[in-house]
């Protein structure tokens, strides 16, 4: 089973819920999807066991050939690509690495480069988790190719838990795609409802069951029950709005470490995802 | 001599657009005649690279100046590479912008003036 914890919005507590919903289902695997500040690694205090490069395939122009490559710079969707007194100049930053300049060159003019956007961790963590930890280089702007590359270390002999960016955007869908499960994070504020609709109509396309957490919650969170009703969507789990576990996670200790009571909360979640243990 | 405007509109009158990448019109002008042709910039809706594209169509056009507010660090490389002279700080009319630039007090630039996204963050 994949469960993907995303948050309405930054700070929302995803990581605190994945985190801990990983170390009670353990021996699972923790796939940090979160790439632009990957974090979960601290919480679980995994090791780094071993790193592999994500790159992509960019072109650079075999110079000496003159070869007429404006109609490829015109085709490059992402403008990534310019001719400048014959010679072409190409914005790495800007490539996706779509590969459709290669098609629309003469043959052989252009030459493959390898581009690096990001790496891809793994490393053991407590209770048995292996912690697959994705960092993107800053700047580059290439987090989907980030998150698939983490993604493609799951296999069907672990759970895996994932922790996706922040707030419900492009990346996100990424990093819940073909996920059984998707909790939303939500926190109990008024200000939250609106981004916890869209968030809830947005993810409910990716065809996950879905369901949510409500993080720091001051009173009986009405608005959100209420939403949550109307949708047919689950509230799994209620973290109140608590000083221990805001120390904690400040921290780097994982909710469930401070005190058997929130423990005892996460078993009842698992139980309730049917995550049993593997 | 031929060099491009970017303005706001499609005429002489026209008011500067300061921004390179994301201006509303290219005016290629010839400054002996002051002919003046307008077209729309290409770059202007897209999603990343528009002064990329920008400089581009400006490039293929074959002009040797460009006059306009501020240039960011791709347009500016594009037309470094194709050896265009690019002129900024330029405001007010077109034709007060051709009147300064005939008088040398445009700022001759030799590099990017502004940061990327600019023009989107300055609509
Ligand atoms: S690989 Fe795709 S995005 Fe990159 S330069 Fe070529 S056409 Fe553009």
């Amino acid at each position: 089973m994949i469960i993907a914890v995303a948050g309405v919005k930054g700070g929302a507590g995803k990581t605190l819920v994945a985190t801990s919903l990983a170390i009670t289902m353990g021996n699972c695997r923790f796939l940090d999807c979160d790439v632009e500040e990957p974090n979960g690694h601290i919480y679980l205090r995994a090791t780094r066991r071993k790193r592999e490069r994500v790159a992509i395939t960019v072109p650079k122009a075999k110079d000496w050939l003159r070869a007429d490559l404006l109609p490829a710079a015109r085709f490059c969707p992402y403008h990534a690509l310019a001719v400048a007194n014959g010679s072409l100049l190409v914005f790495k930053e800007l490539c996706t690495g779509c590969g459709g300049c290669f098609m629309v060159a003469p043959p052989h003019s252009l030459a493959a480069e390898e581009h690096v956007v990001g790496a891809v961790w793994t490393g053991d963590g407590r209770g048995g988790i292996e912690v697959v930890t994705g960092e993107l280089v800053v700047g580059s702007g290439r987090a989907v190719r980030v998150i698939r590359a983490v993604k493609g270390k799951a296999k069907g002999d672990r759970h895996a838990v994932i922790d996706c960016p922040p707030g419900i955007t492009r990346p996100v869908f990424e990093a819940v795609r073909e996920s059984d499960r998707c909790l939303l994070v939500t926190e109990d504020s008024p200000f939250g409802l609106e981004d916890l609709r869209a968030g809830l109509d947005g993810l409910r396309l990716t065809g996950a069951r879905l369901g949510v957490v409500i993080n720091r919650a001051r009173g009986p969170a009405e608005g959100i029950r209420t939403l949550c009703a109307e949708r047919g969507v689950p509230v799994l789990l209620e973290l109140p709005f608590s000083r221990e576990i805001a120390e904690a996670s400040a921290g780097g200790r994982p909710c469930v470490d401070v005190s058997p009571r929130w423990a005892d909360a996460f078993s009842a979640l698992r139980e309730r995802i049917g995550a049993d243990a593997r | 001599m031929k060099i491009v405007v970017t303005a706001q509109g499609q005429d002489l009158d026209a008011m500067v657009d300061p921004r390179f990448g994301r201006c509303q019109y290219f005016l290629f002008i010839d400054t002996d005649s002051l002919s003046c042709e307008a077209q729309a910039n290409p770059g202007r809706e897209a999603g990343g690279g528009a002064g990329i594209q920008a400089a581009q169509s400006v490039v293929d056009r074959g002009v040797e100046a460009v006059v306009t507010g501020f240039m960011g660090p791709n347009a500016s490389r594009v037309l470094q590479a194709s050896g265009v002279k690019v002129y900024g700080n330029a405001a007010g009319t077109v034709r007060g912008a051709l009147e300064k630039l005939r008088e040398g007090k445009l700022t001759l630039l030799s590099g990017p003036s502004v940061r990327e996204h600019f023009g989107l963050q300055n609509p």
